[in-house]
């Protein structure tokens, strides 16, 4: 009894031979494939197929026209070789292209089966991205109110320039128990902590030099000598953040809108706007401003 | 005491059938753009800071719940926030090159600190000593502040602009325009302690330090969908690494992985060391650096994740959908999503994986 497993015709004969020191040819009894379990005109010996592999492309082909039978496709769908995806470059097209790719359109008719069926669909170009619906702005409706027992926020108008460094004026005092709980407030009074000195002291800082914001609201590198550059990619990728020397949180910074208020930081017309707490009627005076920077 | 859930999986159970598993939405979000979230480390309170100029203050109770508690302004956006150790102050740096500090027993908002051009990040060093607020910004510095005193105890020269910075004593790490990294001990918080390029190739957009680790190192995200874990000492650079996530194919058939998106934000999980990845694609994930593996993958969310932060205990995930101009000014439309989102973390999510 042998229980050596072989892949190939070819292997078992080579067992035989080597193994059992008989010859494969001359054993009429011995189980070899081409006496008893070989489909007529397979029983050859000098057919290694291994897997998939090196299976004789006329036995392929006929496979396939037998399965194009079976199934009632056109003949050639599965047998012909798959069409491959036109190379595209991403270059401008000559005027000659233009023209030859014209004439191929305009004069030949497509071929037939062109697509295959089988072949997944491959648009030459990825459609353009689609974001998922959004869901509905997280605000209460127009006129509804805040919930009971909420403190908290209130619209803070902005105070004066240099108004004690920034501190708004018309803070509400908060809820006495906002104390957190496991602090150790006990043992240490909040009042005289000597933090609160600084309140007193602290000057009005010294305003941005004028370099900061002085009306350009370009980006500009300090260096340019320094200019990043995008490396090299390996695949076809879409970065979606390309530009290497400055970060989205830069762009957004010097938009009108947001840029003002650093500069005109008294200016209470626009602060009015930016800083409006949320309120009954948010939604609209959100949508208000986004309207404004549209324009 | 610990909210949502503990790491008892009893509660665990309990807890997540009467809340459920839906994500919570916190009430009275920002009116525009979420830019930055920071738990505090005593109680469950969460400061927001936002493109409105505005920093709000919530309490979030035991079932999510919450309630807004304080709210104070910045005389430009707010591009970060931080609590003290106490967590009855909290501090915040802005595009008004401010960094400023709410006294929550008071009330009272003061400036802290002042640079020369916005303050990307703010940060609470406690030393054994004292508590200190680092602050660094596109002014090329990183400023460290006594609250006490109107000037800074120390200022320190960046090669490039300042883009992120955290702590984990006595490493702190940042990482600035041009890829640059540097890495200072905070007994000699002046002289950089090491200056590397990141490991990345692309624009540095996020660094978060190791929490619950054995060796200090951090984890280094970028533009390109792809974060680095880096440690700090060189005998522990075979054990540095990268990884590929929050891209998308470019069409369903194809499984190119093409669109690549920028990593916004690193949370490490304060217990197990475990850490988020959150990104403008909108997908969070969970991941374990020692074992390798991804834990939890969350469901993309209709617009990019701009921030997130774990709680004191780590039971509570929270993380804001908001734009984060990853499209430029095309992509801020009207409707798109701002809000920030709770999520109770279920102990398999974040606790470490057995190593391979």
């Amino acid at each position: 009894m042998d229980l050596r497993r072989v892949n190939t015709t070819g292997g078992l004969a080579v067992r035989i031979l080597q193994a059992h020191k008989l010859e494969p040819e001359k054993q009429e009894h011995t189980a070899l494939p081409r006496r008893i379990a070989a489909l007529p005109g397979r029983d050859s010996q000098e057919v290694e197929i291994f897997g998939m592999e090196s299976i004789p492309a006329p036995d392929v082909a006929d496979y396939k026209r037998s399965k194009e039978i079976d199934l009632g496709l056109a003949a050639g769908s599965i047998s012909q070789p798959q069409v491959k995806r036109p190379k595209i470059g991403n270059r401008p097209i000559s005027k000659d292209e233009l023209k030859a790719q014209l004439e191929r359109i305009t004069t030949r008719p497509p071929p037939p089966g062109f697509p295959p069926p089988g072949a997944p669909e491959t648009p030459p170009f990825p459609p353009p991205f689609l974001p998922p619906p959004f869901l509905p702005p997280p605000f209460l409706p127009p006129g509804a109110s805040p919930p009971p027992g909420f403190p908290g926020f209130y619209p803070t108008p902005s105070g004066p320039p240099g108004s004690a460094g920034g501190v708004p004026g018309a803070l509400p005092p908060p809820p006495p128990n906002f104390v957190p709980a496991s602090t150790n407030a006990d043992q240490q009074p909040p009042a005289p902590a000597p933090s609160s000195q600084p309140t007193s002291i602290h000057a009005p800082p010294p305003p941005p030099p004028a370099g900061a914001g002085s009306g350009s609201v370009q980006l500009a590198l300090p260096n340019l000598a320094l200019k990043q550059t995008l490396p090299e990619v390996k695949k076809p990728t879409e970065l979606k953040w390309t530009n290497p020397n400055f970060s989205p949180e830069e762009h957004r910074e010097i938009r009108p809108r947001y840029y003002q208020t650093q500069i005109n930081s008294g200016s209470a017309s626009t602060s009015a706007v930016m800083t409006g707490g949320p309120s009954p009627d948010e939604p609209r005076g959100k949508k208000r401003a986004r309207a404004e920077d549209f324009l | 005491m610990a909210f949502f859930s503990s790491t008892n999986p009893t509660s665990v159970a309990t807890s997540s059938s009467t809340s459920g598993d839906k994500d919570i939405e916190v009430t009275e979000p920002p009116s525009d753009s979420i830019s930055t979230l920071s738990f505090s480390s005593q109680a469950d309170y969460l400061a927001v800071g936002s493109w409105d100029n505005s920093v709000r203050i919530y309490e979030v109770g035991t079932q999510g719940q919450t309630q807004g508690k304080a709210m104070y302004q910045h005389q430009g956006p707010v591009l970060s926030t931080c609590w003290n150790k106490d967590g009855n102050k909290i501090f915040s740096g802005g595009a008004d090159n401010a960094g400023r500090m709410f006294d929550v027993t008071t009330g009272q908002a003061t400036q802290v600190a002042q640079h020369d051009a916005p303050v990307k990040v703010v940060k609470w060093i406690e030393t054994p000593q004292m508590g200190i607020l680092a602050t660094g910004s596109w002014d090329k510095t990183i400023k460290y502040w006594d609250i006490r005193s109107q000037n800074p105890v120390a200022t320190v020269q960046l090669p490039e602009r300042c883009y992120t910075l955290d702590v984990q004593y006595p490493v702190l790490a940042v990482g600035t325009a041009e890829r640059h990294i540097q890495i200072f001990n905070l007994n000699n918080p002046t002289t950089p302690y090491k200056t590397i390029t990141s490991p990345l190739k692309w624009q540095t957009r996020i660094i978060s330090c190791f929490t619950a680790s054995q060796n200090s190192g951090f984890a280094v995200g970028s533009v390109e969908g792809r974060v680095a874990i880096q440690y700090v000492e060189d005998s522990e650079s075979s054990n540095n690494f990268s990884f590929k996530c929050h891209r998308r194919d470019a069409n369903p058939n194809t499984k190119d992985q093409a669109l690549v998106y920028a990593v916004n934000d690193i949370s490490f999980h304060p217990v197990h060391g475990t850490f988020s990845t959150c990104g403008a694609d909108g997908t969070i994930h969970f991941w374990d650096k020692d074992a390798r593996t991804r834990l939890k993958s969350f469901e993309a969310a209709p617009a990019p994740i701009a921030c997130s932060a774990f709680n004191r205990t780590g039971s509570i995930f929270a993380y804001a959908v908001a734009y984060d101009w990853s499209k430029g000014h095309s992509g801020m439309t009207p409707g798109l999503p701002n809000k920030v989102m709770l999520h109770a973390c279920k102990d398999e999510e974040v606790r470490k994986r057995p190593r391979k």
